[in-house]
């Protein structure tokens, strides 16, 4: 007798773990342990749209014993009354940078900037952040009720955001961010992992 | 049985049933073939197949509505066997099996071959079921049940792809890197190195892989004929909603393109063996220009055209034209005189023969004097240049035209230096600039009093008598151009000028007048250039001119910090995406935009 109560509280068991196993929360947790993994390549695009002007930061990166960033960006020229400035209002470079050893060397020169001092937090995907969420297996989207949580980052203010995450069991490919930012610009993040 | 014992037991039997469901899950299913697309016969040698009996009642004279009414009341009557969501699971394994590989199936648009389990969603490569027609969450029809479950429907596919085409209408769009479907978010396509074999979406419309067209087309044709009274389902020109679809004119042009494949024929057939009914515009593709090309709705007359364009299937299959490559372009004109800064109208292009395709991309030979966009030529410099037009189709084809650029009509002349003091006997040579830039700057001098000044036919001035003189330049291309001067003759040595500075001062003045970001920029830079050209002493003559240009300089960079201070705020923000194994470099990342944005 006492062994099929044992053999049923194992039953209760494994179902408890089975149920657990289903939820929202496990989806969560994956986008977020494969965001942790590494990559042999990133390419992050951020795009800001406000008043029709369209600004972008474009990022590849590439991932080795030199991690090798690769980087587009476009902004508003700012006036120097000294002159030299770009021909444009919105002006366009580009660059090259390396890091290795925590060190950014830019164009051949090291940078002053105190990379290892800089410290942000990651992002919280707890399930308490998000609502809508439809989950797949290899696919996740949801409306981010919490920015200040889901970015780790009590200054950071947001609203309308959404999330999209495409992935598989080894790896996640692709990860969108979506949102209207303070002063209300319609912001877009995309990063694709390789 | 001792405690150790008992807890011993418990733990083993969790273990084995967690080890149990462990291998219930899904793995990953890593073999996928490289999409073998069906091959698109054209239509000169197409052969319809079907001989059979089923549609030996139907009165094939009518036409429009009446026809379609016979023709759903037939594949529905038919329809014995209503196939439910989850069996279709099943019916995938025999409907599209790749004949060319054991337990293989064929994913819709794209033709790629994955091995196929029977399980959803599972897997590198998951499988799930396509609602050709968008479904719309439900209220388009029912999802899972009557169009949402018939097998003439839905489809086999990728379930990445199947959730990147979500509800987008079906039409052309350009074969570009960036509107490319990528396989599972990453650089892979899903077909050969053949641009046909790509899916391609933009906007709210998604263009399949070559062969899978005209099966989109024939299968919402047969959605709207099976289901379009029960669910109340049509099609319209342009982009549809969830009750709605299109673009029909589109689906008819691939459905005449495209004869059914050996792909949809074998299905049809497995399909018809399930459910009774078959898909009609398979078996009888003239089906579709008899009922959409006479229905009386907005779109008949238009693929009235499609028909006469790409060919009918009535009538023994005449053939259709051949494709719509062009043979030759021409465009709607082959010169252009433009004068600097002036835009031509926009250029027509009209391919050969009629009614071929005429996109196309547009260069130049020399940027410096002409750009050229959308079929819109820009003067931008002195010169000639050549204007081709490179057929999208085929690269070989192309039309060009010459445009002659020449310096720009003169709209005002400035005269330095201005003004101009000379003492009794000084001379001083005049010059005149032309704007805009780059104008014919030839003028004609003349003195408004010989009695205090003489100007000669080069502008040179010399001082006869005490007083104060009007010089005029008047523009030789336009004389009622002008600018003038006013000369002071002394008795006495005056300081000498140093230098014009009215073209800084105009600067400055300009700046009111702009309207955008863009122009007030250009304004301001120009202001800013212009001062920093002056020396010491005609600095010090337009302070006033210089602490309005400061003050506006500072307005604008107050202006658009918002604008970057946006773009600061997103890149902050992205580079929080993991704080671990990447940390070092998003963290370099933010430094670099740091340095670069907030200078």
């Amino acid at each position: 007798m006492k062994k099929v109560f044992y053999v049923a509280l194992a039953l209760v068991l494994a179902l408890v773990l089975l149920a657990s196993c289903s939820s929202y929360g496990e989806t969560l947790n994956k986008v977020s342990d494969l965001l942790k993994q590494d990559y042999s390549k990133l390419t992050v695009s951020v795009t800001s749209v406000r008043d029709g002007l369209e600004l972008t930061a474009l990022f590849n990166v590439e991932f080795g014993e030199k991690t090798t960033v690769n980087y587009t960006v476009k902004e508003m020229s700012k006036l120097n009354i000294e002159g030299g400035n770009p021909d444009s209002y919105i002006n366009e470079y580009s660059g090259s940078a390396v890091v290795e050893n925590g060190k950014l060397t830019e164009n051949g020169k090291e940078t002053d900037l105190p990379i290892e001092g800089l410290n942000f937090g990651e992002f919280n995907f707890s399930e308490r952040n998000f609502s809508d969420i439809e989950a797949t297996a290899t696919s996740l989207k949801a409306k981010v009720t919490d920015p200040k949580g889901f970015a780790g980052n009590n200054s950071f203010v947001a609203s309308d955001m959404k999330l999209t995450a495409l992935f598989s069991a080894e790896a996640i490919s692709e990860l969108t961010v979506e949102y209207t930012s303070q002063n209300g610009a319609n912001v877009l993040t995309v990063y694709r992992f390789e | 049985m001792t405690q150790r014992k008992k807890l011993s037991l418990v733990m083993s039997c969790v273990l084995i049933l967690v080890l149990a469901c462990a291998m219930i899950l899904p793995f990953a299913n890593r073999s996928v073939a490289i999409a073998e697309p069906p091959t698109v016969s054209d239509r000169e040698s197409w052969v319809n197949p079907y001989d059979g009996s089923y549609y030996d009642n139907l009165n094939t004279d009518k036409r429009g509505t009446a026809f379609r009414s016979d023709l759903a009341n037939l594949i529905t009557t038919t329809h014995k066997h209503q196939t439910t969501y989850d069996e279709l699971k099943t019916v995938y394994k025999t409907s599209d099996a790749d004949p060319n590989k054991s337990g293989n199936v064929i994913w819709f648009y794209t033709g790629t071959s994955a091995q196929y389990t029977g399980d959803m969603d599972s897997g590198n490569y998951p499988t799930n079921r396509e609602h050709v027609w968008p479904k719309q969450a439900g209220a388009a029809f029912p999802e899972k049940s009557q169009a949402g479950s018939d097998a003439h429907h839905l489809r086999p596919l990728n379930t990445q792809l199947n959730s990147t085409r979500n509800n987008h209408q079906f039409g052309e769009v350009a074969q570009t890197t960036s509107n490319r479907v990528y396989q599972s978010g990453t650089a892979r396509n899903y077909g050969t190195t053949d641009p046909d074999t790509w899916c391609y979406l933009s906007g709210n419309y998604f263009y399949p892989a070559k062969g899978y067209r005209g099966a989109t087309a024939r299968i919402l044709f047969y959605v709207q004929t099976r289901w379009g009274d029960v669910s109340k389902l049509s099609f319209v020109l342009g982009e549809g909603y969830s009750k709605t679809i299109g673009d029909i004119e589109t689906l008819m042009k691939w459905h005449l393109q495209e004869p059914p494949t050996d792909q949809e024929i074998r299905r049809n057939e497995v399909v018809f063996g399930i459910q009774g009914n078959r898909n009609p515009f398979i078996d009888h593709p003239e089906y579709a220009e008899m009922i959409y090309c006479n229905d009386n709705q907005s779109y008949s007359n238009t693929l009235k055209n499609v028909v006469a364009k790409y060919g009918s299937y009535l009538n023994n299959n005449v053939p259709p034209i051949p494709d719509d490559d062009p043979t030759a372009l021409t465009l709607s004109v082959s010169s252009l005189q433009l004068k600097v800064g002036e835009s031509s109208q926009q250029i027509t292009v009209t391919a050969v023969p009629q009614g071929a395709n005429n996109s196309v991309v547009w260069s130049t030979t020399d940027e410096r004097v002409a750009t050229v966009a959308n079929g819109i030529v820009r003067a931008v410099g002195t010169g000639t240049a050549t204007i081709t037009a490179t057929s999208t189709a085929v690269s070989s084809v192309k039309a060009t035209l010459t445009v002659t650029v020449s310096a720009p009509s003169v709209t005002s002349l400035a005269i330095t230096p201005n003004p101009l003091t000379l003492t009794q006997g000084g001379t001083r040579q005049l010059s005149v600039t032309a704007y805009p830039a780059g104008a014919d700057n030839s003028v004609s001098w003349s003195s408004g009093n010989d009695n205090v000044a003489t100007v000669s036919p080069t502008g040179l001035v010399t001082a006869v008598g005490e007083g104060t003189a009007i010089i005029t330049a008047t523009s030789n291309e336009n004389g009622n151009i002008k600018a003038t001067v006013t000369v002071t003759v002394t008795s006495t040595s005056q300081p000498p000028v140093v230098e014009d500075v009215q073209p800084f001062i105009d600067s400055v003045t300009a700046i009111e007048s702009t309207q955008t970001l863009e122009e007030r920029y250009d304004a301001l830079n120009k202001a800013i250039n212009l001062y920093n050209a002056l020396s010491n002493e005609g600095k010090q003559r337009v302070t006033q001119q210089y602490n309005a240009l400061v003050e506006a300089v500072q307005a604008y960079n107050s202006q658009v910090a918002p604008y970057n201070d946006d773009l600061h705020e997103a890149t902050e923000f992205a580079s929080q995406a993991t704080a671990l194994t990447i940390s070092a470099v998003l963290l370099a990342l933010f430094a670099i935009v740091t340095k670069k944005l907030w200078r």
